[in-house]
């Protein structure tokens, strides 16, 4: 049986992957959806790199795109990081909680999690009929990601992609 | 001033006073003016903000709201003087010559 470490570095390593893709995204010339797209792999795969190494079921874990949300929850509990941020339990734990609601809104993007709606990868009918491209969708997420708060909640997925072996592995 | 800059310049304001009402620490908004394209150059400063020892913009396409591209990126007030010392770099096109800040005391939140 493959060590739960290994999957931890090989998700991690993947992470680091689609985070540099992402940032490369972020060049006007690529569409938003190509950005979200990345943005929600990066994610679920530092999502699976922390809650692989944990008692969470590993096959289930594997067969589910939902790991960023349950990653942030543990990430509030997190000792290292209180130490790192200089906050107290309480304080973590209020912080991280607040990029709740928008981690969800990047977590289902994924496509099997999206319900048959907006997602960055395939065409989807909306509610009136109408086929909607990703190319061509403004996804609201973008709205929220200009926020103070989701600019600070990417730059802390870049920090803990960064770092994830200081942070989570020690 | 051009119709142009004004109506940058009102969207600019709009965007700021909006995240200085979502975020209580932030402090200043600093807004680089772009010399060759209409496009919306932002640098927030806020110690909530993790340190980086960079500047990472992000780019948003224009949108109903904001009808130029944004550029968007956040440093903490220590990163900031950095800044303009020189230390960190800027995005490509922004300069330290030519740039507004705004903080809360200057808006109507």
């Amino acid at each position: 049986m493959i060590e739960r470490r290994s999957w931890q570095t090989a998700f991690i390593k993947q992470a680091r992957n689609d985070w540099a893709a992402y940032q490369r995204t972020l060049h006007p010339s690529w569409s938003v959806c190509d950005r979200l797209h990345y943005l929600q792999m990066a994610t679920e795969k530092l999502g699976k790199a922390l809650l692989v190494g944990g008692k969470t079921d590993l096959e289930r874990l594997m067969g589910s795109h939902a790991a960023f949300v349950k990653f942030l929850r543990v990430v509030a509990n997190n000792y290292n990081l209180s130490v790192k941020l200089g906050m107290t339990k309480s304080q973590l734990k209020t912080y991280f909680t607040q990029f709740l609601p928008i981690a969800h809104e990047i977590e289902i993007l994924a496509p099997a999690l999206a319900q048959g709606g907006p997602n960055p990868e395939y065409p989807w009918v909306d509610k009136s009929g109408q086929i909607c491209v990703p190319a061509d969708y403004l996804f609201p997420l973008t709205k929220l990601l200009q926020s103070p708060s989701g600019l600070h909640l990417v730059k802390y997925i870049r920090l803990f992609i960064a770092e994830f072996e200081n942070l989570f592995l020690n | 001033m051009s119709h142009n800059h004004q109506h940058i310049e009102g969207v600019v304001e709009k965007i700021t006073n909006e995240h200085f009402g979502l975020d209580e620490s932030l402090e200043k908004v600093i807004w680089f003016k772009s010399e060759t394209a209409p496009e919306i150059n932002l640098l927030e400063i806020n110690p909530a903000t993790p340190a980086s020892g960079d500047v990472l913009s992000f780019y948003f396409p224009p949108s109903d709201e904001v009808p130029y591209p944004l550029y968007l990126a956040e440093v903490t007030p220590e990163e900031w003087q950095r800044v303009q010392r020189r230390e960190i770099p800027l995005p490509e096109g922004w300069n330290l010559e030519n740039y507004e800040e705004f903080s809360r005391e200057m808006v109507t939140v």
